[in-house]
């Protein structure tokens, strides 16, 4: 009995956060971060209306984008019907409400109907999958193929396998630096499932390779190469740097507004979120003293989780894949909270499923002293 | 390049090569403007620095190579069944683990 109301009210509070992300406003495409949002828009229509991946955003002639066909491929469907960009920006909410879907049945998976619960409820109160669902955005789409992972470990199945494979091949073809994943997976999964990981892995990583050999005459030269905006992308010298170009508060804003860093201002226009060095923003956002991805302080739960259970493959792989995306974005020239969309939300659910596992302790333990208590009366 | 709103001047020309702006000082706002000849009069680039620095590409440097129609037909096959195949493998595997 308790389990079914476990479950119904798991199922309501995701279906509450799905209606929410559904309904959230959407950003006209000319106020949307500048030229990412375009570029995706418009390839995706390109990639669906057979012309290619192209983008026509520059005085309407035909350009390669700069960014790596993943995203746009993921859009192209919802691109076949309706009216450009709509179409569009129809699929990046169909992606948001996936990101939903996603997360909260991976809390389920490892932790039952209250982890999900709780996983929907720290989405729900948080930005993120709201502010996802009006812009044309890979964030949460990377995050959804990271998450997606969770469950795969825990049932590892041959179909899973692939299905893993599949995913970090498509996060790799959205954002290169999204192989953290796959690197992350080959060191977590067991070896009887490599064959089926690297398998549907590998296609997606070559067909970029094919792709860019056709546009860009090299499969290692990309579309930034292209637009001639390659170079010194990463270096040490970030990590500290004040000459980082960061998004600020612009695209994922934090809902205190940077109240939690008010104290380091002065500070640029955008807060503290627009002022700090990667190395003192990434550790913050994945403590969520930005709240962006879920409520303060949750991260650090799922983190404490994940290396109390460091041995087992779905806390090694939340703890690989947040190590290693910090690492390559503390280096990293562009600053943005939207870098960290997997991380965060795998610590997310960790952080929902260790909750739920207290709780559950704690309820048996009330349980039993009640139990006791009357064994007492009654003995009496 | 304009000083803080001022007047465009020429400040280096040719195919490639670099040149020191030594008088650049605190305070002021620079734009650098990038124009090709041939063809056109074109402006391909602009660059500001000072308060917020800023690089637009407005116009690549090379005409971009073209895919041929069978390959842009393969990539809108390839592209709607990324998502099939995403949900035809979650399907599986869903199957698998109940069947366990």
């Amino acid at each position: 009995m308790t389990r079914w109301v476990g479950a119904l009210l798991a199922a309501l509070a995701c279906v509450a956060v799905l209606v929410d992300v559904e309904r959230a406003p959407e950003r006209p495409l000319a106020e949307q971060p500048f030229p990412d949002s375009a570029e995706y828009t418009s390839s995706a229509s390109s990639l669906s209306h057979d012309k290619g991946f192209f983008t026509y955003i520059y005085h309407n002639s035909r350009q390669p984008p700069r960014y790596p066909p993943g995203y746009p491929m993921a859009l192209s469907p919802f691109a076949a019907v309706g009216s450009y960009p709509r179409d569009v920006q129809r699929g990046a909410k169909f992606w948001a409400m996936v990101y939903v879907l996603v997360a909260v049945a991976a809390a389920w998976s490892l932790g039952g109907s209250l982890a999900a619960l709780l996983a929907a409820i720290f989405i729900g109160v948080s930005p993120f999958a709201r502010v996802s669902a009006g812009l044309i955005m890979s964030d949460g789409y990377i995050a959804t193929l990271t998450v997606l992972m969770l469950p795969l470990l825990r049932y590892a199945t041959r179909s899973g396998a692939r299905l893993a494979g599949t995913a970090a091949g498509f996060a790799m073809i959205v954002r290169l630096t999204a192989g953290v994943n796959f690197i992350a997976l080959l060191a977590t999964m067991p070896r009887r499932s490599y064959k089926g990981l690297v398998a549907f892995a590998l296609p997606s990583v070559i067909g970029l390779g094919v792709l860019q050999w056709l546009l860009f005459g090299s499969p290692l030269k990309t579309g930034y190469s292209y637009w001639g905006v390659s170079g010194h992308f990463f270096s040490l010298t970030y990590a500290t740097a004040s000459s980082v170009i960061r998004d600020g508060p612009f695209i994922f804003p934090d809902k205190l507004n940077g109240a939690l860093f008010n104290w380091t201002c002065p500070c640029r226009v955008g807060g503290p979120q627009d002022s700090m060095s990667n190395l003192a923003f990434y550790p913050a956002l994945l403590a969520s003293l930005y709240w962006i991805y879920s409520p303060p302080l949750v991260p650090l739960l799922g983190l404490f989780y994940a290396w109390r259970r460091r041995r087992e493959a779905i806390a090694r792989y939340a703890l690989l894949v947040t190590a290693l995306t910090f690492v390559v974005f503390l280096f990293y020239h562009f600053q943005g909270a939207r870098f960290m969309s997997g991380p965060a939300t795998l610590l997310l659910v960790l952080a929902s499923v260790w909750l739920a596992e207290l709780a559950g302790r704690l309820w048996w333990a009330l349980l039993r002293l009640l139990r006791r208590q009357f064994v007492t009366v009654d003995t009496a | 390049m304009s000083a803080s709103g001022g007047k465009e001047t020429l400040f280096a020309s040719g195919p490639d090569g670099t040149a020191a702006a030594p008088w650049i000082a605190p305070g002021f706002v620079y734009v650098f403007r990038l124009y090709s000849l041939v063809p056109e009069h074109r402006l391909l680039a602009r660059l500001q620095i000072g308060h917020a620095t800023q690089l637009q590409v407005l116009a690549p440097p090379q005409p971009p190579k073209l895919t041929s129609p069978f390959v842009n037909r393969l990539l809108q096959i390839l592209s709607f069944a990324s998502v099939a195949l995403l949900a035809i493998l979650a399907a599986m595997h869903i199957r698998e683990v109940l069947d366990d």
